[in-house]
């Protein structure tokens, strides 16, 4: 049985991890409450762009746009949105896995796979399998502003249209509440994939009263399809962020609040030795001097 | 000034970090992407693209009108509900009034910066074409 000094030297360890553990929870707390409360309100933005992505989709004249149609390219983009550090349960390493799934679907498919890459947690496990990163965001930490995404959309758009890439996945960590989060592959070119997902999300149905032919249009409805498409995609790549800070805050929250309560437990098992140990000293100092005053008479 | 509103109607401002405007009002006037366009009560089911403008909304009951800087977006206008979807908007609404009067200073002395550069630059195409032609006048040519 360890001595008296060691269970308070381990005691003393458990309680400053216990520590440790709490500020990350709180921290990553604050930083969740500040995200979800953005999510919440960004929800009536995405419901009224799903009602105008499937109005226009379901016009009786199909829309024609280069970014609603395949193309022949062998090449496909895949944006991996990871975090910069651990201790978040198995956010990053459920990403890995998907990532592995799609390397070896293009693989099999003979396409070629360009990863865009983000979080250093994801960075190192490419680095240790050899996996070339196309390019890494190094500059935002968690959420892009809104001039990052716009080029970040602008540049796929771009090589979408050129046949540069034929898909645009992004690899997530999707938050769908806070009792669900899951990691997963958002297709977001080409466009109807993307516009599939949005419309079957929104919680509010269009009004069945008008259709699509109803409306006066201004531009023409290409035109504005093609800003719809370009704002959809904005929209979806600055969501797919938010959903990855989001849920790797709240997993964060869970696993340091998980460490904390194992670190309490700890502390106190530890005390009970620590108290078992102390009162076994004192009993055997007791009876040896017990012994030592019977020997004497 | 006769009103030539004849009700009210709803209009809802989306932006995706959450809701700017939800209110009723008499007349709105939306920056469509080819000139302002003037909505009333009962307008026609209209989809339509916004560029960079005011966005005035008029006629609200018990408050003063309310104007929105809004930076491209769609409008969609249908059975008396108009959603305007906009990446940005910028408005003076719950605006401390000197943050408000901080803001619009700082967009006139961006106005100034901007006249004397162009003011600047005028000068400096003005000399160069001077010289041009001083150059004719004393037979300076360059090689090429």
């Amino acid at each position: 049985m360890a001595g008296t000094r060691q269970i308070l030297q381990r005691r003393e360890a458990a309680e400053n991890i216990g520590k440790v553990t709490h500020t990350m929870e709180t921290v990553s707390a604050v930083r969740y409450r500040q995200y979800y409360r953005r999510w919440v309100e960004s929800l009536e933005f995405y419901d009224a762009l799903a009602q105008l992505a499937y109005l226009m989709v379901a016009a009786e004249q199909t829309i024609e746009h280069p970014l609603m149609l395949a193309n022949k390219s062998d090449c496909q983009a895949v944006i991996v949105t990871g975090s910069n550090r651990g201790l978040c349960g198995a956010y990053n390493s459920n990403l890995i896995k998907l990532l592995e799934v799609h390397r070896k679907m293009a693989g099999r498919f003979g396409k070629r796979l360009k990863v865009y890459a983000q979080g250093n947690k994801i960075l190192g496990h490419l680095a240790a399998r050899g996996i070339e990163t196309e390019r890494v965001y190094h500059e935002f930490d968690e959420m892009p502003t809104s001039d990052q995404v716009r080029d970040m959309a602008d540049d796929f758009i771009a090589q979408y249209r050129q046949g540069a890439i034929g898909r645009l996945s992004v690899v997530y960590t999707r938050f769908f509440s806070p009792a669900n989060q899951k990691a997963q592959t958002l297709t977001i070119l080409p466009v109807s994939d993307l516009i599939d997902d949005l419309t079957t999300r929104a919680t509010v149905i269009w009004p069945w009263e008008l259709g699509f032919e109803d409306f006066l249009l201004s531009p023409s409805a290409r035109e504005l399809f093609d800003g719809l498409a370009t704002m959809i995609i904005r929209t979806a790549l600055s969501g797919c962020f938010l959903d990855a800070a989001l849920s790797e805050h709240l997993q964060r929250v869970i696993a340091m609040r998980s460490a904390t309560d194992n670190a309490g437990d700890m502390i106190r098992d530890l005390t009970k030795h620590y108290n078992r140990a102390r009162q076994g000293r004192i009993t055997e100092e007791l009876l040896d001097i017990i012994g030592g005053v019977e020997a004497m008479q | 000034m006769v009103r030539i509103s004849m009700g009210v109607f709803r209009c809802v401002l989306l932006t995706p970090a959450g809701k700017v405007l939800d209110c009723r009002m008499g007349s709105l006037v939306l920056p469509a992407h080819d000139g302002m366009l003037g909505v009333l009560r009962n307008h026609a089911p209209m989809l339509c693209k916004l560029g960079v403008g005011i966005m005035e909304v008029r006629d609200i009951p018990d408050r003063k009108d309310a104007f929105f800087l809004i930076d491209g977006g769609f409008a969609r206008i249908s059975l008396n509900l108009v959603t305007v979807l906009t990446y940005d908007v910028t408005t003076f609404e719950g605006m401390a009034p000197d943050a408000a009067e901080h803001l619009v200073s700082r967009a006139k002395s961006v106005i100034v910066g901007g006249d004397y550069i162009r003011q600047t630059e005028q000068m400096e195409v003005d000399r160069a074409r001077l010289l041009v032609r001083m150059g004719e006048l004393a037979g300076v040519m360059p090689g090429d």
